[in-house]
């Protein structure tokens, strides 16, 4: 039983370069999607959408869209790595 | 450019985070006192490429002056140590004008010189944890999810 709830678990981790915090490591249902961790992320990085800029997540350097589950990115993999972006709007 | 000693010790303990996130994306970076003898290690050379077209490579050209506490000049050139006011060094993104050799997002000197509002509020330079990687990844964020191909 126990072995079935891990392998229904994915590890993510979410770097953020300019912060005072480490990176982001919490094991989620394998059905979470982006921008449920999106949302955890800036929780955890305590940062905030406003009118200069928006928060996204990023695979393999690709921004991810906010439906997309974590199971469909990791594939067999049991840990997805994404970077917190500050999408900066254009002068 | 003159670089003082704590900026110095700053940067050298944030470069290594910078190499490794280069080395994943096939890029690579040098300080400029490392390329050459004499050089200035304020200085240094990006090589870069957008994911959607690995045989491109851009070549970028950071620049600090008090590291983290001010912004970089960002310029792309046609080589290392090349020349700084070509147009096809740079790529189409948006807010990156080739025209005027800058990036107009508040994430480099030239970018806060034509903005200088943008330094209140979120938009300001941001001073905690690693800015020199964060530069690195925005820059290689845009050229894998805005880029439109070399500027003509």
């Amino acid at each position: 039983m126990e072995d079935n709830h891990r392998l229904a678990e994915i590890e993510i981790r979410v770097s953020f370069p300019i912060t005072k915090h480490g990176p982001l490591k919490e094991k989620v249902e394998r059905g979470t999607t982006v921008g449920t961790a999106l949302t955890d992320a800036m929780t955890y990085f305590e940062v905030h959408d406003d009118s200069q800029f928006t928060y996204v997540l990023a695979h393999d350097g690709q921004e991810q869209n906010g439906s997309t589950t974590l199971e469909s990115l990791a594939g067999k993999s049991h840990e997805v790595r994404f970077n917190l972006v500050k999408k900066i709007t254009q002068g | 450019m003159t670089l003082d000693a704590e900026s110095r010790l700053n940067l050298r303990h944030d470069e290594p985070d910078v190499v490794a996130f280069l080395l994943q994306n096939d890029g690579l970076v040098e300080r400029d006192d490392q390329v050459d003898d004499g050089g200035d290690p304020a200085m240094y050379w990006l090589a870069m490429r957008p994911s959607s077209d690995p045989n491109e490579r851009y070549y970028i050209r950071l620049e600090w002056d008090a590291y983290p506490y001010k912004e970089p000049s960002i310029k792309f050139a046609d080589a290392i140590r090349g020349l700084l006011t070509v147009t096809r060094a740079w790529p189409n993104i948006t807010g990156y004008r080739a025209g005027s050799f800058d990036i107009c997002r508040p994430m480099c000197r030239e970018g806060f010189l034509v903005h200088p509002e943008w330094n209140q509020g979120s938009t300001a330079w941001p001073t905690e944890g690693n800015p020199f990687l964060w530069v690195v990844e925005t820059i290689q964020f845009h050229m894998d999810n805005e880029y439109q191909g070399r500027a003509q």
